[in-house]
């Protein structure tokens, strides 16, 4: 019972964290749209000294407003994950106590006409299991997609980093930006990796509990 | 689970009570059970943990399809938090409890069972023929608050009122009253918060024709012990968590 409730916790704490993450990445990647909007205004104050950054700077604050529209969506995704799990948590620990009437009751005269109510539940918890299982599934390829985003974002920086360094008198405040890109690049990528450390822990933990049936 | 048979002529009462298996720091209930052919009520089915020792025991009785009728005395957790679990082993189940309380006992998980709602003057329940009256005792210690009567076994399940705190292998009875009096006393004074709707509920109770009072928690009320009990509570100053 104990390791059940300990299960559970995991679980519930797992989908709130993911929640959590999602809401960090959504917070740097708002923070490199500004990044982005200061070097459009520097650039533009340097003229032709900065005509190849330029461009750049769009590119940047796409990326920017890609990774935040996608992110705002499966932000809210995780908000329904969170109530599958705290539905499937509740036919979870369900499905326990309906298994200890069985064992109390394995004599009793009745306990038959409890089975329909057994199986019925344990259909359910298959069901938001599968549920469970699938969106998770869903969140991690959105992970996988935001990791090579930020892989695109790094190699931006390094060619920012190149062309700041054309850029004259404005090359320190160029450089700056390629800095804060590639700094929010790798702190998505940080916590989009820890993120899916916890989806495959969640994963291998409800697989553990369908081998325990 | 202990399981008493407190009545069987024509209709059955059963009490359940001093579950061994029960986690150490939750307080221990009584809980009861009216069987009248395929009509069955459960009274304060308690906790969500004692609902598997609670519902093993029910199975010697009665078939799980039979149980048509749940009864909350009020809203407290040691009465009826266990309703998520009975609201999906008992989806066509209705639970007979205070307006009062509908919107709060509802956070047990209630997505199947009817609510009924119990008025504040009380009302009855038919189980077949059988009648079980919801007698009101607002204010003991729940501001919505209903026991059970039933007019044919004259037994009346009184809810909190008559609490007592007991080890897990006490008797189901009240032998000695005045050796029990410690085991209520704390109980009635801090829990029970008016002496106005104590001493109005005495006076109706005494009226009554009553042969058992079954309180929630503690031991089962009989003969003389009914009106020493009734004497007891009415000397009682009771709502004595504030200080004077
Ligand atoms: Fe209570
Ligand atoms: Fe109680």
């Amino acid at each position: 019972m104990s390791q059940t409730t300990r299960g559970q916790n995991n679980t519930v704490i797992g989908v709130a964290t993911i929640a959590a993450d999602l809401h960090k990445v959504m917070y740097i990647a708002w923070s490199v749209s500004i990044a982005a909007k200061n070097a459009m205004i520097i650039s533009a104050q340097a003229g032709e000294q900065a005509r190849s950054f330029q461009p750049l700077t769009r590119f940047i604050d796409e990326i920017a407003h890609t990774t935040i529209k996608s992110t705002e969506k499966v932000e809210h995704e995780s908000i329904s994950l969170t109530r599958l799990s705290a539905n499937y948590l509740r036919t979870r620990d369900a499905y326990t106590r309906f298994h200890q009437v069985d064992r109390i009751g394995k004599d009793a005269r009745y306990r038959h006409t409890f089975d329909q109510t057994i199986d019925k539940c344990l259909l359910q918890l298959q069901e938001q299991t599968q549920r469970l299982h699938q969106q998770l599934f869903r969140l991690n390829d959105f992970m996988q997609d935001l990791d090579m985003d930020m892989r695109a974002a790094l190699a931006v920086a390094s060619v920012c980093r190149i062309e700041a360094s054309r850029a004259g008198e404005y090359r320190n405040s160029l450089s700056v930006v390629a800095d804060d890109l590639e700094r929010a690049a790798r702190e998505i990528q940080n916590t989009v990796k820890e993120g899916m450390d916890r989806i495959h822990q969640l994963t291998i933990q409800d697989t553990e509990f369908e081998t325990e049936r | 689970m202990k399981t008493i048979q407190l009545y069987d002529e024509g209709h059955q009462w059963f009490a359940f009570a001093r579950d061994p298996e029960k986690p150490e720091k939750i307080i221990d209930t009584n809980q009861y059970m009216v069987i009248h052919g395929k009509r069955v009520l459960l009274m304060d089915p308690g906790g969500i943990e004692i609902f598997a020792p609670m519902l093993g025991s029910i199975l010697h009785h009665t078939k799980i399809e039979n149980i048509t009728d749940l009864f909350a005395s009020h809203q407290d957790p040691d009465i009826i938090s266990s309703l998520g679990l009975w609201d999906q082993t008992l989806p066509k189940a209705r639970l007979h409890s205070p307006w009062l309380w509908e919107g709060f006992i509802r956070h047990f998980g209630m997505d199947n069972i009817e609510y009924v709602s119990i008025p504040d003057e009380g009302n009855s329940l038919d189980l077949d023929g059988v009648e079980l009256q919801f007698i009101p005792a607002h204010y003991l210690h729940s501001s919505g608050n209903f026991h059970v009567y039933d007019p044919k076994s004259k037994i009346m399940m009184c809810g909190d009122v008559g609490a007592a705190l007991e080890s897990p292998e006490a008797d189901m009875y009240v032998e000695d009253f005045d050796e029990h009096i410690p085991k209520m006393k704390l109980f009635h004074q801090r829990w029970m918060p008016s002496n106005r709707a104590k001493n109005d509920w005495i006076a109706r109770v005494r009226k009554m024709d009553i042969e058992m009072l079954c309180p929630q928690h503690g031991r089962i009320f009989k003969g003389e012990n009914i009106t020493k009990f009734l004497d007891w509570f009415e000397q009682l100053e009771v709502g004595l968590g504030v200080p004077k």
